[in-house]
């Protein structure tokens, strides 16, 4: 009797007790940090003080009221809008380039995907050279159809463009590998029946391939938006914000206030705020692309 | 039979190991010798100097040093971390203008007094290294990472232009600068005459020679018509004389391949350019003044060595940044780093200056340098590099950008200070 009890209990119990290490690691390096995060933010806190002092929504009045946080919202706003759709496009074109059965494609496909490996501050430094305004490989090139040299990180103009340029290099590998298996999993069977009721090359891509893609292209579009909203280390190692809070951007702005001016408080805010819109943007993704999509 | 007896009872025998292990991974048992953690952050030559005066020092008190250097880009974000957990160092280094506030949280201890006094830091120390180290009553740190800003200058260059001594008044500077520049066909700068980077100290240095005040119980000070021509001068060398191309990619990179005259720098650049390029024909002069024969100054910076609130060897943490700052170490590491020492006896040093003449101007220089004007460090340095850019890259009137800074100033206290 007491067996089978046992036995009943173990049955239930065993699943949980599976999931509970991970669920528990979970909790305690995402959930509560969030939550504690969140409390923060209605709270004034210098990080080496041991006590807090609850604000209300002060933080956010401030945050609201700051001229440089907008600043680097908009900054934020156009690296992304610059880097998400240079990212799909390049990819897409890549993996399409790449989906071919041509001699030594491995190598190509490891080629295109090295920089994913390449550490951001080695990227960062590569790339300072390249931007170098009188050495660098950029301006040298631009030189070849006549146009003047430009400096590209102290330029408000260029600052941004540049630095999603490098964006689109560091990420292109990642997402073009994700198009290549979906390219790969269409079944020939689609492409031969298109060809027999007579669709061209440009056909076949854009009324086949393409809606094929929907759910990767979501998939891309929504992982490069968060990845572009959380744009810090080569601001941090390449312009510093700079010129002229030119490159300003929200993460980078978020860890000065916490940790040279020691407003984890004021941070917090600007961290919920960010979540907000990260989620929102992903929202507006998934109703735009997500309808109608079969993966089957 | 002793070995029997363990072979036959392998539960004794595991259990002792295990408690032996367990003894060997707790550091009160294994570490029955008193220990320091210490912290700094990272320069090669720097670390190899603590490494061996920690060694000396163990050999000398019986303790253990455990040195931990990081990264600068990282150390403030790993130190705040872990003092915010409870489970920091127990000295480390910091900006010397954040010790007041790292006061008020009460995460410093003071030194320790039998081992170290107020007087006799006061009467070794240059005046200026130590501004924020002190409460009303006692110190709470020990000036290292001293540095002013002096003038480097290719001494090639000034032979080539017939320049035989360093320029001594601003007009001079521009003078001198204008010679040494030459464009190509195209107007392109080959070589350039000057550069400040838009560096903050180099900035505040040449205001500093205004006479001004900067800040008092909040309210800026130095919004005054000197200390607006001595931010509009340097805003001038890339906007009026352009003497200063900011088209022409990093200074340092430009001074040591020579295509640069004369750059306002930290003295710790001359170890630097030692080491890359050691045949680089270099001289150092003070800053210039506005007129000749005017009182010469300029900012010091520095970091402070401190001891957290919660170690528990307050007295031997004292005697290990007394050691590290003592007269030998800060010879050795004036002379390995070029970082200057913060005690006066070391400033006519004629060992040290046997070894490396130009040091004597670097040497003079923070005779007569003032303490960093402001406790927000790095938010005020970026505000007068904003600033300079406002001018100089989104062609904003000077008056304006000035203004602006003064309001700035005032606005980061408030923030920063006040608020925090």
């Amino acid at each position: 009797m007491w067996g089978n009890k046992f036995n009943k209990w173990q049955r239930i119990l065993a699943p949980y007790i599976f999931v509970a290490p991970g669920f528990i690691f979970y909790m305690m390096v995402t959930f509560i940090p969030a939550i504690v995060g969140i409390w923060l933010s209605f709270n004034q806190w210098s990080i080496i003080s041991p006590e807090a002092e609850f604000v209300g929504l002060q933080n956010y009045i401030s945050m609201l009221q700051d001229e440089r946080f907008w600043s680097s919202v908009y900054n934020t706003a156009v690296y992304a809008l610059g880097l998400i759709p240079g990212i799909v496009i390049f990819s897409l074109i890549t993996a399409l380039l790449l989906n071919t059965k041509i001699k030594k494609i491995v190598f190509f496909r490891a080629l295109f995907y090295l920089p994913v490996i390449t550490p951001i501050a080695v990227a960062s430094v590569i790339w300072t050279w390249i931007y170098h305004p009188r050495i660098g490989i950029m301006n040298w090139l631009i030189g070849l159809f006549g146009w003047t040299r430009v400096n590209w990180l102290a330029n408000p103009d260029t600052v941004i463009p540049a630095l999603v340029l490098m964006g689109i290099w560091l990420s292109i590998g990642s997402r073009m590998i994700i198009y290549l298996a979906a390219l790969q999993g269409i079944p020939r069977s689609y492409y031969e029946a298109a060809q027999i009721d007579g669709a061209g090359k440009w056909q076949t891509f854009w009324y086949l391939t393409l809606p094929l893609l929907k759910p990767t292209t979501l998939f891309i579009m929504i992982t490069t938006t968060i990845g572009a909203f959380r744009v810090f280390a080569q601001v941090n190692i390449m312009t510093q914000g700079g010129p002229v809070d030119k490159s300003l951007v929200l993460v980078y702005y978020i860890f000065q206030r916490a940790f040279a001016d020691l407003r984890m408080g004021y941070s917090a805010a600007m961290s919920v705020f960010l979540f907000i819109i990260t989620v929102i943007i992903t929202l507006i993704n998934w109703k735009l692309l997500g309808r109608n999509i079969s993966y089957e | 039979m002793e070995k029997h007896y363990l072979i036959k009872n392998r539960r004794v025998f595991s259990v002792l190991l295990l408690v032996v292990f367990v003894l060997w991974l707790n550091p009160a048992f294994t570490l029955a010798q008193p220990r320091i953690v210490h912290w700094q952050h990272h320069s090669p030559a720097r670390l190899a100097m603590i490494k061996d005066f920690a060694a000396e020092f163990e050999q000398k008190y019986g303790l253990q040093i455990a040195l931990e250097s990081i990264p600068l880009g990282d150390y403030y974000t790993k130190l705040l971390s872990s003092l915010a957990a409870g489970s920091g160092p127990d000295t480390f280094q910091i900006r010397s203008t954040d010790v007041p506030t790292f006061i008020e949280r009460g995460v410093l201890s003071p030194l320790s007094a039998s081992i170290i006094t107020a007087e006799e830091i006061k009467q070794e120390f240059n005046a200026g290294t130590i501004k924020y180290l002190a409460d009303d009553r006692q110190y709470f740190g020990l000036p290292t990472d001293v540095q002013t800003i002096v003038l480097f200058y290719n001494s090639d260059i000034f032979k080539e232009e017939k320049l035989t001594r360093p320029p001594e008044t601003w007009d001079e500077l521009i003078d001198y600068a204008q010679k040494i520049h030459q464009r190509d066909e195209n107007g392109m700068t080959t070589r350039m005459g000057l550069a400040h980077g838009s560096y903050g100290p180099v900035i505040w240095s040449f205001i500093a020679q205004s006479g001004t005040e900067f800040i008092k119980d909040g309210k800026a000070l130095f919004n005054n018509e000197e200390a607006f021509k001595a931010f509009e001068f340097t805003t001038e060398w890339i906007v009026k004389y352009g003497v200063e191309d900011l088209d022409f990619g990093s200074r340092w990179m430009a001074f040591r391949q020579g295509e640069l005259g004369m750059v306002a720098a930290h003295p710790a650049m001359l170890g630097s350019f030692r080491s890359t390029h050691p045949d680089l024909p270099l001289g150092i002069a003070e800053l210039p003044t506005l007129k000749k024969g005017a009182e010469q100054t300029n900012i010091v910076t520095n970091w402070a060595y401190v001891i957290s609130q919660k170690t528990k060897e307050q007295e031997l943490a004292t005697k290990w940044l007394s050691f590290l700052t003592s007269e030998e170490a800060q010879r050795k590491m004036t002379r390995k780093t070029g970082e200057l020492p913060a005690r006066k006896s070391l400033l006519d040093d004629q060992e040290l200056l046997a070894v490396e003449p130009l040091l004597a101007t670097p040497f003079a220089s923070l005779k007569k340098a003032k303490p960093y004007p402001f406790r927000a460090w790095t938010q005020m340095d970026t505000a007068v590099r904003k600033a300079v850019q406002k001018v100089t890259i989104e062609g904003m009137e000077t008056r304006v950008a000035f203004d602006w800074l003064v309001q700035e100033a005032e606005k980061i206290y408030q923030e920063v200070i006040v608020k925090k």
